[in-house]
């Protein structure tokens, strides 16, 4: 789980709902299937809506990791919901 | 024109607000929750144009009333509301428009806030004959935007959360986000205390592995609640009662009210007044309810 690599990287802490999951979309979106995504982002309203949103479009979260400053990492393999399936 | 018999009926009828002008009248539209199609809100803003002054505005309880109606128009415009479909929305003694939330498509749902308000309405709009009015409200999770607590009686969608052990991975998200800190994180495993969930499902929501998953969903009922001059937050007597029982406890409540409260008494007195352990007796009773 430690050594997870992204593939990319996207920080949102600088918007705020709904421009958070849309720019973290927006930068999945360039991925190919498989590929994973490290998003960061602000605790309180983002990490509660942002992973369900992965979620519901098929996007698998690998791993959660609190950076105790405020704000969370999250990694996101694209499609990884919907390929295993 | 002067108030023959026939305009005096139609007033009885209800959904006519005297304004303050001198013979002028708000016509008040029941829309159930708030949901009319495109073609009846072109109609409504025709009518408008036509009897009022070319503005709608919204009530509380999510109606549409158009300001500015001469009482001599009044049955006239009546016969149009109806023509298109629409409906006066009552005032007085009588079970009121009911309230619900978006859930239906709000991310939060946790029930079909729209498709109960609907059955809701069919079966018990606008129900006469009680001490006073009769509120209905509802929202979809413990959010709680549409205040079901303000209501006679209230619902509030609620999930309960089980958690398959194997999934999890502890890494604490759900615990974080919990906003009533139910939630532990013990050997790498979340714990939830159920004394203190209150069934909103964040956890559900938020959990990465899927390993948070919904044991059964419900609703919170509130009784009592009132908003006015003297407002009072509605009793909470019980939790997750399936979304199925919920006509039969209104009507349940309806009748306790019916037969117990005095004239111009809100439900929330009458309970006071017979005791709130013997209404819930009489409510919960052979429901199976907790």
């Amino acid at each position: 789980m430690k050594d997870i690599k992204a593939d990319s990287f996207i920080d949102i802490t600088d918007v705020v709902c709904p421009i958070t999951f849309v720019k973290a979309k927006v930068a999945i979106e360039e991925l190919e299937d498989g590929q994973i995504l490290e998003v960061r982002m602000n605790e309180g309203e983002p990490i509660k809506n942002v992973p369900s949103s992965f979620k519901d479009e098929g996007h698998k979260i690998l791993n959660v990791i609190n950076n105790r400053d405020g704000t969370y990492t999250i990694f996101v393999k694209k499609g990884g919901l919907v390929n295993e399936v | 024109m002067i108030f023959n018999d026939d305009l005096i009926k139609t007033l009885k009828d209800g959904g006519f607000i005297k304004q303050k002008q001198k013979d002028y009248y708000s016509i008040r539209i029941r829309v159930v929750a708030g949901n009319i199609t495109s073609e009846q809100m072109r109609k409504v803003s025709e009518l408008s144009e036509k009897y009022g002054r070319g503005y709608v505005t919204f009530t509380v309880r999510l109606g549409i009333e158009i300001p500015w109606v001469h009482y001599s128009k009044l049955q006239e415009v009546k016969e149009e509301v109806v023509r298109i479909g629409l409906a006066m929305a009552g005032c007085g003694p009588r079970v009121r428009p009911i309230v619900a939330c978006k859930g239906t498509v709000c991310p939060y749902g946790l029930i079909d806030t729209q498709g109960l308000a609907k059955k809701l309405d069919d079966e018990f709009f606008p129900t006469p004959g009680f001490p006073h009015k009769f509120k209905i409200g509802i929202s979809g999770c413990p959010n709680n935007c549409t205040k079901p607590q303000f209501n006679d009686i209230g619902f509030q969608g609620q999930v309960e959360p089980e958690l398959n052990e194997d999934l999890c991975t502890g890494c604490g998200l759900c615990a974080d986000v919990c906003d009533v800190k139910a939630i532990t994180i013990k050997d790498n495993l979340a714990k939830r205390d159920d004394d203190k969930c209150i069934y909103c499902g964040s956890c559900i929501r938020v959990c990465p592995m899927d390993a948070w998953k919904r044991k059964r969903s419900g609703v919170a009922v509130f009784v009592g609640g009132k908003f006015g001059k003297k407002y009072n937050f509605g009793y909470h007597i019980a939790d997750l009662v399936d979304v199925e029982k919920i006509p039969n406890i209104i009507e349940k409540t309806m009748n306790f009210y019916k037969s117990n409260g005095i004239s111009k008494e809100r439900l929330y007195d009458t309970i006071n007044r017979i005791g709130l352990e013997n209404f819930k007796k009489e409510i919960l009773e052979d429901e199976n309810i907790n």
